[in-house]
């Protein structure tokens, strides 16, 4: 796969040098920054966003989308806060959490291949019906009700050193995906359906079963995603992860992921997550509000898109 | 009088390849002129210079006398130049009226005058005697009726040239007829008409002049008088020297597939042959006439709505490409850039995609060593021109990348391989190393259903001919009993004039 392999190693030397730059820049905002415990806050608080952006990448690059995984975090939240209520037992409730998660990406996926829809129209109905499922079950109510060893989870490092537990979850499934992504035949058949889905068909693939587990795939990890996510916050609420498909797209799309699907890689992934990660922190250290924060990564989303639909144009224009 | 338009040794070359060169073409008012030839003769692409697409490398074309210049759709247009299409391109979810004045709406203080485009629709309508609610929208009608606004569309603009490319293929007997009467009407109103068809029969009937062509050049340009079928035809093929076909004779052996009462795709019907180890059944017809669309429903693509398959003295219903390749049927489509190949992926992903399931070991891990051992034999079998399995295909050369989809499609070790015009568009050398693979593989017992336009590459390689038309098989002939005309007879529908002996060279 030399083109994808060389664009990476291009867009990759690329996004180290904006991490580096962005580490120094930090440096400079605030002498807090380069501390054990900051580190540890930067990583644990993108750690949900990188949950739900590894089974993204593997949405996007088939050449679909999936808007409504914030929408399906928050479901699970509010599902695993309403068990709580009903005094459940917290694993319990995780695992409530997960089929609820699987349902809905299951939901989504049966919708856009069985009926031949666009995801990007599906999915925002589907964000928006799942946000108001959570909204009608929890109403205005916050749950926190978590034992300690759950909010750990979250927040705890390995050894009080600067590596958050969850980055190590995060880890183990980052590994698991790049081998499904990178070496095995259904990677290989997701890179053909988002390169050409009509060959891919001609050449015996089994496209909508494919896209089906795609989605299904986003569902479960958002799930996931839910769990590590009502740890940090310590509480779950119905608008919990609200607008958490921006940062997602955004850093699977930084991350040298063509939006138009068939190309990327997870390491790329995983770079465009930690200069995201690392911008938010030192904005954040910098006073801005999250509000401000949100321009800034609208921004880097249009401006990584601008620059590849750029360098595109250009090598068009090479070509002629 | 000057003629209306006149081209005068246009030529056209794309890259290296001269599709047109110094042709001559007369357009009279009031006469239909027909132009003739086979696939390949550089028919469309006259018509796209006409049309204002191209322009010519050499050569002029003249209006009235005078050389003018088009550079595009709306020069064309405003030099009086209409075309209408097979398929017309019209905007369906626009009415009628909307779309014969579609950029040229009347006017009226800014606004569109919409009684004004009515009433002047519903006159051009009349005119061509057509009985058509202008209001209607676009996707509510045929074929023949969009044609009718197009044609339509040309006497808005008071063409005085109207290009018809082929637009009878996808209309039916009566259809034509009423298209051959509306067009008499322009014809008696005084424009020059150039008809473009591949059915003889129509080219007698209909025309006044005949010019044909032949790999790009001019042939005979007389008045129809002074044709028959087989004449047409025998200008359209000319003697040529006959091309190099590696023919091995193979040994045939017992039947593989068999197809019965075959119907589907929308109008191929009732469709019977079976094809035997080791023999190679063509396929000749011209596009449209249903022999890819009985690829496509014997490989899963396209469901037959009526009708058996049988492999191995079973009946069998493929209801996807990959029902298809477990019961050993490989299609090398024709599509080879969207239905073939997945061009940004090296040769070694492109030739292993229909065969990952078998690649695999646990937890459907790639065993790579194997993956870049199959890729390599067969790219070397193939003789693919390359730096290695690991090129992207994409920027292979066309006749390298039809040889990466042979791998591909070879590599399942399919029974019976179906080869969708497998040496269309590449070059002479690969081509020759593509039919001499072909005729390797029956000689190895494979069964082979090998599509193709060229009648000489399939008389070459084939042991027995199909020929479709309209969906049916037309004609069968054996090897041995080849003859060219006759199957571009049984293609286009030309009766044979029972008169006229099939004249030989003398």
């Amino acid at each position: 796969m030399s083109f994808p392999l060389r664009l990476f190693v291009r867009w990759e030397t690329f996004l180290l040098l904006v991490l580096c730059a962005t580490l120094i820049l930090g440096t400079h905002v605030s002498r807090y920054f380069a501390t054990s415990s900051n580190i540890s806050i930067a990583l644990a608080s993108i750690t949900p966003v990188a949950i739900v952006a590894l089974p993204m990448t593997l949405v996007i690059v088939t050449g679909e989308i999936d808007i409504s995984v914030g929408s399906i975090v928050g479901l699970c939240a509010t599902s695993m806060a309403v068990c709580l209520e009903h005094k459940f037992s917290v694993e319990l409730a995780m695992v409530v959490g997960l089929l609820v998660g699987t349902l809905a990406g299951l939901v989504n996926g049966l919708i856009i291949v069985g009926f031949g829809l666009p995801s990007l129209v599906v999915t925002i109905g589907t964000l928006a019906l799942y946000r108001g499922i959570a909204q009608i079950m929890l109403k205005e109510r916050g749950v926190s009700s978590f034992p300690d060893w759950y909010q750990s989870l979250g927040f705890g490092t390995i050894g009080n050193g600067p590596v958050p537990w969850s980055s190590l979850l995060f880890l183990a499934l980052f590994g698991a995906f790049a081998i499904f992504l990178h070496v095995t035949r259904w990677g290989r058949a997701i890179y053909a359906i988002g390169n050409n889905r009509e060959a891919a068909r001609y050449s015996g693939i089994d496209v909508r079963r494919t896209i089906l587990g795609v989605f299904v795939a986003s569902g479960a990890v958002s799930a996931v995603a839910a769990i590590v996510l009502t740890a940090y916050l310590a509480s779950a609420r119905s608008d919990t992860a609200m607008g958490l498909e921006l940062p997602v797209i955004t850093a699977v799309v930084l991350g040298g992921v063509n939006i138009f699907g068939g190309s990327g890689t997870l390491p790329g992934v995983l770079i465009g997550l930690l200069v995201l990660a690392f911008v938010q922190n030192a904005f954040g250290l910098a006073g801005m509000t999250p509000e401000e924060q949100e321009i800034v990564t609208g921004s880097v989303l249009v401006m990584t898109l601008a620059i590849f639909g750029l360098s595109g144009a250009v090598r068009r224009l090479w070509r002629r | 009088m000057p003629p209306v338009v006149e081209l005068h040794g246009v030529t056209k070359r794309f890259g290296a390849i001269e599709v047109l060169g110094g042709v001559d073409l007369t357009l009279d008012a009031g006469r239909v002129h027909a132009l003739a030839g086979e696939n390949g003769a550089g028919k469309s692409t006259l018509v796209k210079m006409l049309g204002g697409i191209h322009q010519p490398d050499a050569g002029q074309i003249l209006k009235d006398g005078v050389p003018i210049k088009m550079l595009g759709a709306a020069d064309s247009q405003r030099q009086g130049i209409a075309v209408v299409h097979q398929h017309p391109a019209l905007f369906p979810d626009l009415s009628v009226a909307e779309n014969v004045f579609i950029g040229r709406q009347p006017r009226r203080m800014g606004r569109i005058d919409w009684p004004g485009m009515i009433s002047r629709a519903n006159e051009l309508l009349l005119r061509l005697g057509v009985a058509l609610d202008v209001l209607t929208p676009v996707k509510a009608l045929g074929v023949a009726e969009r044609q009718a606004i197009e044609i339509a569309r040309a006497l808005s603009i008071n063409a005085r040239v109207l290009v018809l490319d082929e637009p009878t293929s996808a209309l039916s007997r009566r259809e034509v007829d009423r298209l051959f009467e509306l067009v008499g009407r322009l014809k008696v109103e005084g424009v020059a008409i150039l008809f473009i068809t591949h059915f003889i029969d129509e080219i007698l009937g209909f025309s006044d002049d005949v010019t044909v062509l032949r790999s790009g050049r001019h042939v005979i340009t007389a008045p129809v008088e002074e044709f028959t079928p087989e004449l047409i035809v025998r200008a359209m093929i000319g003697t040529r020297l006959e091309a190099f076909f590696p023919k091995q004779q193979a040994k045939i052996g017992a039947p593989v597939i068999g197809v019965r009462g075959l119907s589907g795709a929308g109008f191929v019907e009732d469709v019977n042959f079976e094809v035997c180890a080791g023999e190679i059944l063509g396929f000749f017809g011209l596009v449209g006439a249903g022999r890819s669309e009985v690829a496509s429903m014997l490989f899963g693509i396209v469901r037959p709505d009526e009708g058996e398959i049988e492999i191995a003295g079973a009946s069998v219903r493929p209801h996807s490409p990959r029902d298809a390749m477990r019961l050993g049927i490989s299609l090398v489509p024709e599509d080879r850039h969207n239905q073939g190949l997945v061009l940004p992926f090296t040769n070694r992903a492109n030739e292993t995609l229909p065969v990952l399931r078998r690649l695999c070991g646990h937890f459907g891990l790639m065993r790579r060593d194997e993956e870049k051992k199959i890729a390599t034999d067969y790219s070397a079998r193939m003789r693919v021109v390359a730096t290695g399995i690991e090129q992207v295909t994409g920027t292979l050369s066309g006749g390298n990348q039809q040889k990466v989809l042979l791998a591909k499609w070879l590599i399942p070790g399919p029974r019976l391989l179906i080869l969708d015009q497998p040496t269309r568009g590449i070059d002479v050398g690969a081509k020759s190393e593509i039919h001499r693979v072909i005729s390797q593989l029956a000689t190895e017992g494979l069964s082979i259903i090998m599509i193709s336009d060229d009648a000489e590459e399939l008389m070459g390689m084939a042991d027995r001919i199909l020929v479709f038309r309209n969906g049916r098989i037309a004609m069968e002939s054996r090897r041995g009993a080849f003859d060219r005309e006759a199957l571009l007879l049984a293609a286009a529908h030309a009766p044979r004039s029972s008169d006229a002996q099939p004249p030989r060279a003398a």
